[in-house]
């Protein structure tokens, strides 16, 4: 339900990055490019109530003070939102050594509960769709809240975004940082308009080859960064694909997300049958980028599309 | 019965060779005979040449060599353990050898050096093979294939324990590739790795052929074969060594496959009988067709997804196989 709906506005836009854009200039005031005007929105009288990202409806009386988030994407926009005091408890996925005196409480989706529960939280953010997960209706039990975090495409971060600050009382920290993203996402956008859109292969993994389908918000951003998806017509978001496929649509530039195990996967990849005689490699047009920041739906979105911008425009400064 | 039978063969060897060429023509890009043509002899589109020489050869060779190796060391451990639920698997092989895959992956023992996966593979399998022979002997004198059957289990077990103890530790990435290995591909198919299983493909082929004639005195009972006058001891070592050779090499070229080593003997035992020798090329040449046409499916269904070889061969395979069934039933 709530994907389809992000499903059929890209359908509907001609081009849906201009419609991104077109978001970002009509200002913070504006939600309409975002699912989160269904939601997001917070009532003093009564309380706070957002819809999440299973079309649940997260009802909160009071801005929540002790926050367990097993999404590293939202533990970031928290933090950005200078709601670093109200965590209490982060998975073993938040790198970020400010974050490293906060408890963990193992992964994001195999979490201790136990641990979660000790930790007395008044809120817990999750993975969407948890309809079925066994996890939330343990929380529940406990009269805990949860809120489950979709992470598919940049329309999913701004409602994200937009719902996490009403959640935790910092709507017009909320409302400042989606704008500062959408400034930065045009102005990215604005200096590649006009020019030819270069063939994108973004590789998340290279063992065996996975990249990124046109819904997600990698997909989106490579459209803001002025290139476009190799695989833009890929039916699922995370698609694994044959090095034969790689080769055949011979990609203008590469993009390979290191990290500090992607790095291996890297390396790995240049001794893969065929990518030698890839043009893209041959012609010194493999980037790589930081996974940590390219892969997160985070605060890190603008930044991430100016990485690819500079990835795939080079010759713009 | 005679006349039959060679006719089969021919039938069988002429679809080896139409499974070989629609091998190399599709895939996620589907080519004429031409243009296939042309890319041999390196002329036209440069990546339809890469396509064709680096990527569609190398992997058309590979799934030759894995789906005769698979088949042809499932049909002699059938023999051997005169079980007819044996395959190479059953023995712990593969376990091993994605114990030995999963930790060069995981804790990245190993350089990222080419081929490094496949060698831990190997280690994998032959360290397993050594281990469920020295508790097979450690029971009695000679080798009892019961006891041989029941450590290749248990010590696989052991393997499948040691292998989710790693995989819960493993950061994602390395998740992937290592679930992916195990679900079988022939992706990443090189001539060099084509070379190393070939190396050790033919020779042991050749052992087994061979030994057809003690493996049929040997399928009916070990005391017969032994008043057949078949020195029952050397055959079983060799038999076995042999097989799990076959069985090690695949599975270190192509990750876990199931289902070929275990159906297709079946399936010639059904269509031309229990001889032997019959049996094991007859095998070696209906695996590696079968093989052939379930990778082409896994490259195409899902084309530009490459689909995991191991659930392909079960997935086709399994309807075919009952159908057969039904039909001598």
């Amino acid at each position: 339900m709530w994907y389809s709906g992000v499903r059929v506005r890209w359908l509907a836009g001609a081009v849906g990055v201009v419609g991104l854009i077109g978001g970002a200039c009509r200002g913070a005031g504006s939600r309409e490019s975002g699912v989160g005007s269904r939601g997001a929105g917070s009532g003093s009288g009564s309380g706070i109530v957002v819809v999440d990202g299973d079309g649940d409806t997260v009802r909160l009386t009071h801005a929540a003070q002790r926050v367990v988030s097993l999404v590293p994407s939202a533990t970031d926009i928290i933090v950005a939102l200078g709601g670093k005091v109200q965590i209490v408890g982060r998975t073993r996925y938040d790198r970020d050594t400010s974050l490293a005196s906060i408890a963990s409480v193992g992964g994001g989706v195999d979490p201790d509960l136990e641990r979660m529960v000790a930790l007395k939280p008044d809120l817990v953010i999750t993975w969407a769709p948890s309809k079925s997960s066994v996890l939330r209706e343990q929380l529940h039990a406990q009269h805990i809240a949860t809120y489950a975090t979709p992470t598919r495409d940049t329309a999913a971060f701004f409602a994200v975004e937009s719902a996490l600050g009403a959640l935790i009382g910092r709507d017009s920290a909320a409302r400042a940082l989606a704008t500062a993203i959408r400034d930065t996402m045009a102005a990215v956008h604005a200096a590649v308009a006009g020019r030819p859109t270069p063939s994108t292969l973004y590789l998340i993994w290279g063992d065996p080859p996975m990249t990124v389908g046109p819904h997600t918000f990698v997909g989106e951003l490579i459209g803001v960064a002025g290139g476009r998806d190799l695989f833009d017509d890929a039916t699922t978001d995370w698609p694994r694909v044959s090095m034969e496929a790689i080769v055949e649509r011979a990609p203008d530039v590469v993009v390979v997300a290191v990290g500090e195990d992607a790095q291996r996967g890297a390396e790995r990849m240049r001794d893969a049958p065929g990518w030698r005689s890839l043009g893209a490699v041959r012609a010194g047009r493999v980037v790589p980028v930081p996974a940590d920041l390219m892969e997160r739906p985070g605060p890190g979105l603008g930044r991430a599309a100016r990485i690819l911008a500079q990835a795939i425009h080079p010759e713009v400064k | 019965m005679k006349h039959g039978r060679s006719v089969g063969m021919i039938a069988l060897a002429g679809l080896f060779v139409v499974a070989c060429l629609v091998s190399i023509r599709a895939g996620s890009v589907s080519l004429g005979l031409g243009a296939v043509w042309d890319a041999l002899l390196g002329r036209g589109d440069l990546s339809t040449v890469t396509i064709v020489r680096d990527l569609r050869l190398p992997r058309t060779a590979a799934a030759v060599l894995v789906g005769a190796a698979l088949a042809t060391s499932g049909a002699t451990f059938q023999a051997l353990l005169r079980n007819p639920l044996a395959e190479p698997y059953v023995l712990g092989i593969s376990g091993g050898a994605a114990l030995g895959a999963v930790a060069a992956i995981v804790l990245g023992v190993l350089l990222p050096v080419p081929g490094a996966v496949a060698l831990a593979a190997f280690i994998g399998a032959v360290v397993t093979i050594a281990l469920v022979l020295r508790i097979a002997l450690g029971v009695g004198p000679t080798l009892d294939t019961r006891v041989l059957l029941l450590s290749g289990v248990v010590v696989g077990a052991f393997a499948n324990a040691g292998i989710f103890l790693m995989l819960s530790v493993a950061d994602v990435n390395s998740y992937r590739s290592a679930t992916a290995w195990m679900m079988g591909s022939l992706s990443g198919s090189t001539w060099s790795g084509d070379a190393a299983l070939a190396v050790q493909l033919i020779p042991a082929l050749a052992v087994l052929l061979f030994l057809s004639r003690p493996l049929n005195a040997m399928a009916i009972g070990e005391e017969t074969a032994a008043y057949l006058g078949v020195s029952v001891e050397r055959t079983k070592w060799l038999a076995y060594g042999a097989a799990s050779l076959l069985a090690a090499a695949s599975v270190a070229t192509a990750g876990v496959i199931g289902f070929v080593g275990l159906i297709i003997p079946h399936a010639v035992r059904l269509i031309w009988g229990s001889d032997y020798r019959v049996v094991i090329p007859a095998s070696a040449l209906l695996g590696a067709t079968f093989l052939l046409l379930a990778d082409v499916a896994a490259r195409t269904i899902a084309a530009p997804t490459d689909l995991p070889l191991g659930a392909v061969t079960a997935v086709v395979g399994v309807p075919v196989f009952v159908a057969l069934l039904r039909r001598k039933g």
